[in-house]
């Protein structure tokens, strides 16, 4: 029997990911214990640069997923929340591993993969945009 | 390079990211988009709806060859025991012509007499008596 199965715009390991860099992000802001990594490496400011924007591209994503029957917009600010969300990443995973090298292998590991998985879902995100530009003419 | 040149190399990629990534949300909550985008958007919908549809007409064309198969096996048993009916029936057919044979030929016997002849055949075939 055939079975039409049409791929949802949710997937759980992003909406997860978002979350948590969302509960993160505003525990890191308003005062909840700093990495060991950070604090030997980044400054007070940076490290609020950080932490705003791990809550922020967290939200950002989450918001971008949800956003309604506006395909086009919707996946644009979904790819902007996982830009911003995979840059404040980038500087976690970049610390963790020069400050903890071999012992940073499970942090800085899954942090590096949740950086990769964010940069490409963006480029998915941004060949499916181009084909709906090339279906409907528009740039 | 050392630790901090990598983290400082990291910073300023990640402030990149992240500033890249502010502007892009702004411009795609401002920019407008004309009727054929809407229309596009809709098409998604209308897309999702004909799949819908799709799976269910082939769910009922499933459901339909289910049951002409269950009708086609029906009609073959029916068919199996009007043969062997037939075939029930031919037997009989047979054995009542024999015994009008047999009948026929003692009738046109000279030494036949009626006591001999009502001995003779009896109450009929089988099946008949």
């Amino acid at each position: 029997m055939p079975i039409v199965v049409v791929v949802g715009r949710d997937r759980p390991h992003e909406v997860a990911l978002n979350v948590w860099a969302i509960v993160i992000g505003v525990l890191l802001t308003f005062g909840a214990p700093r990495p060991g990594s950070m604090a030997a490496l980044v400054g007070g400011g940076t490290f609020y640069v950080f932490s705003v924007g791990l809550g922020l591209g967290g939200l950002i994503a989450l918001i971008g997923s949800h956003w309604g029957r506006d395909v086009e917009r919707s996946l644009e600010i979904e790819r902007a929340g996982l830009i911003i969300l995979a840059g404040a990443l980038l500087v976690y995973a970049v610390a963790v591993t020069v400050t903890f090298r071999g012992q940073a292998l499970v942090a800085g590991g899954l942090v590096t993969a949740w950086v990769w998985a964010n940069i490409r879902r963006s480029v998915i995100i941004t060949r499916d945009l181009q084909r709906v530009k090339r279906k409907t003419g528009l740039q | 390079m050392n630790a901090d040149d990598w983290v400082t190399l990291a910073q300023v990629v990640g402030t990149l990211m992240g500033g890249g990534g502010l502007v892009a949300v702004v411009r795609a909550v401002m920019k407008r988009r004309p009727a054929r985008v809407a229309a596009h958007v809709q098409l998604n919908q209308a897309t999702l709806e004909w799949a819908a549809k799709l799976e269910a007409s082939a769910d009922r064309a499933w459901n339909r060859a289910e049951e002409a198969e269950r009708k086609a096996e029906e009609a073959d048993l029916r068919a199996d025991k009007a043969e062997q009916t037939a075939r029930r029936v031919q037997v009989q057919v047979d054995e009542l012509a024999r015994y009008l044979e047999l009948v026929l030929r003692l009738i046109n016997d000279p030494g036949m007499t009626m006591d001999r002849l009502r001995q003779t055949v009896g109450d009929g075939p089988v099946h008949l008596s």
